[in-house]
């Protein structure tokens, strides 16, 4: 018992100068970090008008641009952005994205986007029952400080069915890291 | 028969023996007589070796007693600080140093720091490019820096300044405090080219008091 008090004891007094320091002529302190994954966007159009523009009946068309920043972990990270409808078009009549009036209406986009993203490849079709990619980030990816830019192309079935009026839609983007 | 005079006036309580146990010091009895000239002779040696005080003299002396007081200052810190980040991605790592000293001034004094290391591994922050900031306040003894300094590893930057004949603890003109203590929060950039990992710096105060 005695034994082990004294062995507490002088633990104590060993670990006291590390935990707390002492008086001296200068002190040193470790400074330490953790720099994890991370990933934050801005989407700097916050209304997209979609226009038809030329030969009648030409699809809406319209560009939402957005600056991402992100960092991937080394070797095993990965990182996408994405987006999903997150409000279908109202009032009704007008055009719709969960249900068109006219088999194969819809609302499709293309993207582009700075390395170190790769953006969609193709003509992907925007849904509000599950997100779709924008652009996607290996392992090790970072942007730069300010931010790297990225574009989402949008081309909206231009349908006669529609009536005439103004109709809005919310489209919710959302990036992640690992 | 003077053995027994005294024996007698023992019984009486008007007299008591020097040779009873609790007195006898400076003499030693014999079976029948008592030696008289080692007695006198401790007596005598204890009347000059005594001190003073035992001989019921009084006496006073002085002595000059002087010290130098000189400046001085001594400074203590937390073996490590951990800067995070929280809430909104990307937002500066930061965090908050208690750092404790004491001083005593004759003209002036301070409390600097500089980083003896950089971050390392590499592929992280940068204190050399000015990635690490920190501000002060809360300065018990003396003026804490103003504004936003950037920590350098090249030169030591201000923390604390001291003023003439200022000194630590005890109150009236030295300060009621003891140690004193100023706040340090530090800021490092949250950079997306930093790569993932832990990364650490050493940082070291230094005062100075004069």
């Amino acid at each position: 018992m005695k034994r082990q008090y004294i062995l507490a004891l002088a633990a104590a007094l060993i670990s006291a100068p590390a935990s707390y320091g002492q008086f001296a002529a200068s002190g040193t302190t470790t400074l330490s970090v953790t720099v994890s994954a991370e990933a934050a966007l801005s989407v700097t159009t916050s209304t997209t008008t979609l226009a038809a523009l030329g030969t009648i009946f030409n699809p809406y068309t319209g560009t939402t641009n957005l600056t991402y920043k992100i960092r991937t972990t080394q070797s095993t990270g990965t990182g996408n952005v994405t987006l999903k409808v997150t409000s279908d078009f109202s009032p009704a009549n007008g055009p719709s994205v969960t249900t068109p009036p006219t088999a194969g209406d819809g609302l499709t986009y293309t993207c582009t986007a700075t390395a170190p993203a790769t953006g969609c490849g193709s003509v992907t079709t925007a849904s509000t029952a599950s997100a779709t990619s924008v652009a996607t980030f290996g392992a090790g990816a970072s942007s730069a400080n300010a931010g790297n830019a990225a574009s989402t192309i949008w081309s909206l079935t231009n349908d006669p069915v529609y009536h005439t009026g103004s109709y809005t839609a919310t489209v919710t983007y959302t990036i992640s890291a690992t | 028969m003077k053995r027994r005079s005294l024996e007698e006036r023992e019984k009486q309580g008007r007299c008591i023996s020097s040779h009873t146990g609790e007195v006898a010091m400076f003499s030693e009895r014999t079976t029948d007589s008592y030696t008289v000239v080692p007695r006198l002779a401790r007596v005598a040696a204890v009347l000059i070796f005594a001190p003073g005080f035992l001989l019921g003299a009084t006496g006073s002396t002085t002595q000059t007693l002087s010290a130098t007081i000189d400046a001085i200052g001594k400074v203590s810190v937390p073996s490590s600080l951990t800067l995070t980040s929280a809430g909104t991605t990307f937002v500066a790592y930061s965090g908050n140093l208690s750092v404790s000293y004491k001083a005593r001034t004759t003209t002036s004094g301070s409390l600097t720091l500089k980083a003896t290391a950089d971050f390392s591994p590499a592929g992280g922050p940068s204190i050399t490019s000015g990635q690490l900031t920190y501000t002060c306040s809360a300065a018990s003894l003396g003026a804490a820096c103003s504004g936003t300094q950037t920590v350098s590893t090249a030169s030591p930057t201000n923390v604390v300044t001291l003023g003439a004949n200022v000194c630590t603890g005890g109150g009236g003109s030295c300060s009621s405090t003891n140690p004193n203590s100023v706040q340090s929060t530090f800021t490092l950039l949250n950079n997306p080219a930093f790569k993932t990992g832990t990364y650490s710096a050493t940082l070291t105060f230094t005062i100075s008091a004069i």
